[in-house]
């Protein structure tokens, strides 16, 4: 038969009044449609009419043909319309190009209508249906997807179509023999055998993979799923499918709980786990209880504590201090304090370029101390240079007090007795003390029990309280440590209690008590997204006439909305409408906070926005900084998108992107971001400087010159900055902070938003860089950036809480992989060299420093790089780790005998290591495990100690099984507190650890 | 019957933009010839290396523009050698096709073939394609019409296999030499719903080239068997996209000015020709197309009633191609009706063979029409019978019609008198005094308007040009630094020289 050249006959037909002939006609375009449908196009109204028409006995046909008219005409959302009207005629197992494509457009607008009626119920709006046609559509592929196994398929688009029947409509059906079926991936694989988890023979291998699959369906809805509160509904249901299996996995449902907040539900966990009552069981509930202690808040672990309390089993006492935390502060503490690498000459040596008259400086030289001892308990630095110490005056004493606190972080067994000497109150020497260290004082002493408040809250309160009695200028000096030291320390407490006292300080409409009130109202109430406080604190920032306490009560309510995702929209818009820009300024911190580590695209959208439409340079500088807080979980995804902004014509707009970048990819050491902030060195504007040397110091945190060799540039860059003589203060400080922040808790921390035991947000660390920011108004913020640091390090610990010396395995070369234990060394290392470098070169600095009576340290450095400079690694191991107990030696009065005895046996250890280290290496426990080495790291079986948890790539604390029992014996390393216990030992130490209190005073009076 | 097939190659080369450098210096040897093509083949590799990496169509497109230049430097042996720098063995499957239909080692090609399938290294598929494009484009000027048609099939296939954006530019060449090779092979309403299905496959996947060239295909293959009405759909419902390449959008227009100009549409069928001619590459190697349009356009000129400029065919271009057009103009200028009949006696086989006879044909009237023109416009009043006698009309009656037609449409300003039996003219008017200027000159501002956004869309801006200035900013300030510290530091006394300097 001739081909059709022209569909004009069939067309005609369509006119005809018979409907057997328009029937004919449509059939046969119906198979002739994708090659005559330029023609056919002409009459799709006529065909449409057919499809309308009631009687016509093949409307459905007339459908199909007009789909496929229209799918050609590239009118997808017609074609889609009539081929859902077409019913069963559309062929849905058809492999066509029409089919898929209409089918995913059925999808898509199935999930677009499903969405909105979802929300629409979030609103108690009236529900709007999907098309019943479209949901037919959405079923039929949904069954097929099921059939064939493709599981993963449809739990995709369920998730985004808000079904949660369907999720578990595949689960079940998996659950009846799914596995059997060969066309499924391995990801769909670990998917299914969790429905077959305890039933099947190989229990223990599908144990194992249904701790995957829950996994993935976390992190599925956690990443892809941006509707908060569908995302919550879907990981309950998870957890009750998990919670329903035979075995459990306890750890991936305490991730979600943490994730969802629900500390009844975790607090029963920990319960059940209790109860069982074997040595598994409880060594779980531990291993939780460290979890929960170091990704939660306080007002969760109080609700934990309160349910586990009733209980009378065996490990209740030991899960209570747990969850008390000061285990995990003491193990923490420990591990900083032996580790500490800090390196004095190039704090010395900024010391010495910054002049201490000029207070800028010295608060540069503060901080920078404060942040490379950060959580160590060495204060040496401040006793070796008690007369610089001295020319502290006002708020410089208050913000140098202050760091002591960030000094001593997590020293709890301490901390009140060092503070006690510059403390407010009845003590000797109050008498003398000058109301700035007092303050400083009160908001060390919440620095030092950060989020562990418990002890210390009703002391400070005493102070917040009694500020407002004794009034005048210097009360409210005390007042406004106190406010932030009960901010810091009660921070997520959600106590009313302390927020009316707050409350009332507020009220006394004094700036700078106000200031600092506003803003632990929101600290103690954070993430509360009380409605009360929100409306009161609100209503007082229209009322005052200063901008100080705006600004808090700003940042205070951008705080309470932490976390709250779509639940502090109207707030935000509220906020970003204000003619007050300090309000936007502080609208702009609760997107920033609300949408914090989601990514969400309206969010960036609104914070772009602002930031290039706003009138107000503060506003424009805090929505770009905001887009790091947003995206902090994609950091490649900063640097492309502040590219235009970081070369913004406003100096404003650039330090925002700067410190977007800085924040966003923190610890990264991404070139990409990099690439972007070494031009910014280089801006004309001084604090545009500022924020490039911070931000390239945090995302160069803890990395060496073999992951990013620009390293040892920057840090050059950072020494030269300052001993510039020409360089502005603003670009000095910036560099000194940099210096602390780069080497921060020596050299032992990172800044890491998000916890990585459980992938949730790093509360504290988040809270700490959002304050943090605020300097740019008030020094002594700064040190809320210790907050941020979290030690990296890998810390096995017994049932009985100690830590035991045993050694687990590092699976990469040392000389490919760069942090072995003797790398660390080199990392530690290097810098040195640098700032000899520096010392050799700058002939001037260096005749200064010989007049400086520093002949003698001189002498120390060079002998350090001599001893140094030989490669055979193993060798240089001990003179440099004596050097750097020499210097604790300096600090200290004098090292610990025990601990020396320690060290001579890691050494031994690693040398033998070192000759079987080929491929691998052991790594002690408690030592200096970067967040890029986790994944090298692996635990023998055949160890003593294992971990009870299997080891997916994340450090910190983890409880160890010991094979051979708790009777027998084995070496522990010991914690400072327990150093610190028995008193009849350890007089002198007492000395070395709880110093002399600095005599500020000889000077301050002149 | 039409036969544009005969433009076709020509029309292939006003791709090619380069000088003939290469043929200038011809007294080379073989082997030197052979090694400068294989290292264009290679550099061209390289090009598209850079295409698909960083999904930059500027490269493939300038690789494909060499095309033309190539082609005429292909032997089997350079080809032989291209496939073995393209491919890592010779029994891969586009290597083996390619020695299979140059005719080479074919022995050992069987027994590699049946072992290679399972472990072929990948080629890139831009290399691959191009490879694929080269051999096609040698069979096609080898004339051997039935290997190239089997070839293009077996191609086409390995074209199908991959989905890919960066291919765009070279999947539209292939389907052109397709189609191309099946038209030449009288295969062409066969083509259609193949042409039809990879149309909506491309506007899926938005692959604007590919998309561009199959709409130019089929509007080609359609008025190839006058499916006029058809063609007219097409161009109806699908939206060209506008951003192909210019040349494809040339033909494009000019397509859409045949079919208008046959549906009578003349105005439009003009405003196409000339977006046509104006977006072709005005080089010689394009003197085929614009040769073509010229034509087209010659006709639609004068079937609007306005005389082509005389210039046109004066270019050298155009001398000997227009010039049975030129005596075709002169007879409608004149108005003369015997003179039309002359010519179109005289020239009819070249003009059935351009395609335009049908519309020439058309054209009876407006000589007519001019006739009567130019006599209102000399004449203030005319006796009809003198009209007839000077049109060579039948009768009075006719020309009375005519005349009233020529009138209606605007063609002369005038009145007849029926009882006396004459055309009055009307007072010519004062074309200044009414809005025509102002239209021309509004149409020739927007045309500008339009050009100069185009060219300004069009432009390409160095990347990170704006650093130069940044660094030069930061060089002044790190000077103006130094002159400071200088200053404090008292060494002014040596530098007075530098101050003069400066």
């Amino acid at each position: 038969m001739a081909m059709l050249t022209s569909a004009t006959s069939l067309l005609a037909l369509l006119d005809e009044p018979d409907q057997s002939l328009q029937v004919y006609a449509l059939e046969n375009l119906n198979q002739l449609a994708d090659e005559f449908w330029p023609e056919i196009a002409d009459y799709v109204t006529k065909i449409e009419e057919l499809y309308e028409d009631d009687k016509f006995p093949q409307s459905k046909l007339a459908a199909l043909v007009a789909s496929k008219v229209y799918y050609n005409l590239a009118e997808f959302d017609q074609s889609m319309q009539f081929a859902l009207a077409a019913g069963d005629l559309f062929d849905l197992s058809l492999k066509t190009e029409y089919v898929e494509t209409i089918v995913s457009k059925c999808i898509d607008s199935y999930i677009r209508s499903s969405q909105e009626a979802f929300d629409a119920q979030l609103k108690d709006q009236a529900e709007v249906a999907p098309d019943p046609n479209l949901v037919d559509v959405v079923e039929r592929m949904f069954r097929r997807c099921i059939e064939e196994g493709e599981h993963k398929h449809a739990i995709g688009v369920a998730l985004e179509a808000r079904r949660l029947d369907t999720i578990e409509a595949c689960i079940n059906h998996a659950f009846q023999g799914g596995l059997t079926n060969g066309k499924i991936k391995s990801a769909d694989r670990r998917f299914l055998s969790d429905g077959v988890n305890g039933v099947d023979d190989q229990a223990k291998k599908s144990e194992a993979a249904g701790a995957e699959l829950i996994n993935y369906v976390f992190e599925a809805s956690m990443a892809l799923v941006a509707n908060k509160r569908w995302r919550d509904e879907v990981l309950h249901r998870m957890v009750e499918l998990v919670e329903s299996l035979h075995n459990p996995d306890y750890f991936t449902v305490a991730k979600i709980l943490v994730h969802l907040n629900a500390a009844d539900k975790a607090g029963q966990h920990i319960l059940d786990l209790l109860t069982e009552n074997t040595e598994t069981s409880l060594l779980i509930a531990y291993q939780i209880a460290f979890d929960l202690v170091s990704s939660t808040s306080q007002e969760f672990l109080a609700k934990v504590v309160q349910m586990v309390e009733g209980s009378s089993t065996p490990g209740t006492s030991q899960a209570l201090k747990i969850l008390s935390g000061v285990p995990t502060l003491d193990v923490e503490l420990t591990f900083l304090y032996d580790n500490n690498k800090t390196d004095l000459l190039i704090l010395n040596k900024t010391k010495e370029t910054l002049e201490a008259r000029n207070s800028i400086f010295h608060n540069a030289v503060t901080f920078e101390n404060a942040f490379l001892h950060a959580g160590t308990t060495a204060d040496g630095f401040f006793r070796d240079n008690l007369e610089w110490l001295s020319r502290a005056m006002n708020w410089s004493k208050f913000s140098a007090t202050a760091a002591l606190g960030v000094i001593h972080k997590g020293n709890l067994s301490q901390g009140m007795n060092l503070l006690r000497p510059y403390l407010p109150g009845d003590s000797a020497s109050q008498a003398g003390g000058s109301k700035y260290s007092q303050g400083g004082s009160l908001y060390a002493l919440g620095l030092v029990f950060a989020g562990h408040g418990k002890d210390v809250l009703d002391f400070l309160r005493r102070y917040i309280r009694e500020g407002s009695n004794s009034g005048g200028q210097e009360g409210e000096v005390v007042q406004h440590g106190a406010a932030l030291g009960v901010g810091v320390a009660g921070m997520a407490t959600c106590d009313d209690d302390i927020y009316e006292e707050l409350k009332n300080v507020l009220f006394s409409d004094s700036a700078v008590a106000g200031e600092a009130a506003g803003l632990a109202m929101g600290l103690v109430m954070l993430g509360s997204g009380s409605e009360k406080a929100l409306e009161e604190m609100l209503q007082y920032a229209h009322e005052t006439q200063h901008e100080k306490i705006i600004r808090g009560l700003a940042v205070g309510i951008a705080l309470l909305m932490y976390g709250k995702e779509e639940a502090a929209d109207a707030l935000i818009d509220q906020l970003l409408d204000e003619q007050d820009p300090i309000l936007r300024y502080g609208g702009i911190f609760t997107v920033a906070l609300a949408y914090c580590g989601t990514g969400n695209n309206t969010a960036i959208k609104r914070l772009l926005h602002v930031a290039v439409s706003d009138v107000n340079d503060d506003v424009r500088r805090a929505s770009v900084m905001a887009l790091g807080f947003i995206l902090f979980r994609n950091p490649t995804a900063v640097p492309r998108m502040v590219e235009l902004l970081s070369e913004s014509y406003n100096p404003h707009v650039r330090y925002g992107a700067a410190l977007a970048l800085g924040i966003s990819c923190a610890g990264t050491g991404l070139s990409e971001a990099i690439d972007l902030l070494e031009p910014m060195l280089k801006d004309p504007t001084d604090f545009v400087r500022q924020g490039a040397l911070i931000s390239l110091a945090m995302i160069y945190i803890q990395q060496n010159e073999k992951t990013t060799p620009k390293v040892t540039s920057v840090r050059k860059t950072f020494a030269k900055v300052i001993s510039e003589k020409h360089e502005d203060a603003m670009a000095k400080f910036g560099a000194a902070l940099a210096q602390g922040i780069i080497d921060g808790g020596g050299r032992n921390v990172t800044i890491s938003l998000e916890n990585r035991q459980t992938g949730t947000l790093n509360m504290e660390a988040i809270v700490g860089i959002a304050v943090f920011l605020q300097f740019w108004y008030w020094f002594p913020l700064t040190c809320f950036l210790s907050l941020s640091f979290t030690p990296t390090a890998i810390i096995g610990v017994r049932s009985d809480l100690k830590i035991p010396e045993f050694s687990f395995f590092c699976n990469a070369k040392s000389s490919k992989f760069d942090y072995p234990p003797k790398t660390e060394e080199q990392t530690s290392k290097a810098p040195e060299k640098v700032a000899t470098a520096v010392l050799s070169t700058t002939a001037r600095a260096k005749a200064r420093a010989k007049k400086s009576e520093k002949e003698k340290a001189e002498a120390e450095i060079e002998m350090e790089v001599d001893e140094k400079e030989p490669t055979a690694i193993e060798a240089e191991e001990e003179p440099s780790k004596m050097e750097v107990e020499g210097a604790e030696k300096e600090q200290e009065d004098e090292a610990e005998e025990d601990e020396e005895e320690e060290y001579d046996e890691e050494i031994a250890e690693d040398e033998i290591e070192d000759k079987q280290d080929i491929k691998g290496y052991k790594v002690q426990n408690m030592s200096r495990v970067l967040p890029a080495q986790l994944k090298y790291i692996s635990f023998s079986r055949d160890e003593r100690f294992t971990p009870v948890k299997k080891f997916r790539s994340s450090g910190g604390i983890l409880v160890v099984r010991d094979s051979l029992g708790l009777r027998v014996k084995t070496p522990f390393i010991k914690t400072v507190r327990e150093r610190n216990l028995p008193p009849e030992e350890q007089d002198e130490e007492d000395e070395a650890v709880v110093p002399e209190p600095f005599d500020y005073e000889t000077d301050t009076e002149l | 019957m039409p036969a544009p097939e005969s433009k076709e190659p020509k029309m292939d080369n006003k791709d090619e933009k380069m000088t003939d450098a290469d043929t200038v210096q011809k007294p080379k040897s073989p082997e030197e010839i052979t090694a400068l093509v294989l290292n264009d083949i290679k550099q061209n590799f390289v090009f598209l290396d850079k295409a698909a990496v960083n999904f930059e169509p500027r490269f493939s497109m300038r690789v494909l523009r060499g095309l033309g230049n190539l082609r005429r430097r292909l032997t089997p042996d350079i080809l032989v050698s291209t496939v073995d720098a393209a491919y890592p063995s010779p029994s891969h499957k586009s290597a083996a096709l390619i020695l299979k239909y140059l005719g080479k080692e074919e022995s050992t090609m069987e027994v590699d073939e049946s072992s290679s399938d399972s472990s072929t290294p990948v080629v890139l598929p831009e290399i691959d394609i191009y490879v694929l494009v080269l051999l096609q484009v040698y069979l096609l000027d080898q004339g051997d019409l039935v290997k190239l048609n089997s070839f293009n099939d077996e191609a086409i296939t390995i074209l199908r296999g991959y989905n890919r954006r960066t291919l765009d530019a070279l999947a539209a060449k292939m389907w052109f030499y397709y189609a191309y090779g099946k038209e030449l092979n009288k295969q062409v309403v066969e083509l259609r719903p193949l042409l039809l299905a990879v149309l909506r496959t491309s506007t899926l996947r938005h692959d604007t080239e590919t998309r561009a060239m199959l709409t130019t295909l089929l509007l080609r293959n359609y008025l190839h068997t006058q499916a006029i009405s058809q063609a007219h759909q097409l161009v109806l419902k699908v939206d060209f996209p506008e951003s192909a390449a210019t040349s494809v959008v040339a033909r494009y227009l000019y397509y859409v000015g045949r079919i208008k100009a046959i549906q009578l549409d003349y105005s439009a069928a003009n405003e196409s020709l000339i977006g046509a001619i104006r977006k072709a590459p005005q080089t010689s190697y394009a003197a085929g197309f614009l040769q073509a349009a010229h034509k087209l356009k010659v006709i639609i000129e004068l079937l609007m009633g306005d005389i082509p400029e005389r210039s046109w065919f004066r270019e050298p271009m155009y001398e000997k191609a227009l010039s049975p057009y030129m005596d075709l103009v002169k007879a409608v200028r004149i108005g003369e009706v015997p003179q039309f009949s002359d010519t179109i006696e005289k020239y009819g086989a070249v003009f059935k063979k351009d395609g335009t006879y049908m519309l020439i044909l058309r054209l009876r009237q407006n000589v007519i029409k001019t006739g009567i023109r130019m006599m209102s416009l000399s004449y203030s009043k005319i006796s009809l019978r003198d009209i007839c006698i000077r049109l060579h009309l039948d009768s009075e009656e006719s020309a009375e019609y005519i005349v009233a037609k020529a009138i209606r449409d605007g063609v002369i300003e005038a009145t007849i008198d029926h009882e006396k039996g004459f055309m009055q003219s009307k007072e010519i008017l004062d074309i200044y005094s009414t809005q025509e200027p102002n239209m021309a000159f509004h149409e020739r501002i927007k045309f500008c308007i339009s050009l100069h956004n185009e060219s300004v869309k069009a432009m390409r801006y160095p990347m990170n040009q704006h650093r130069v200035e940044l660094k030069n900013v930061e060089e002044a300030r790190e000077r103006e630094k130094e002159l400071a510290s200088e200053i404090q530091e008292g060494d002014m006394e040596d530098d007075d020289g530098d101050f003069d300097g400066l």
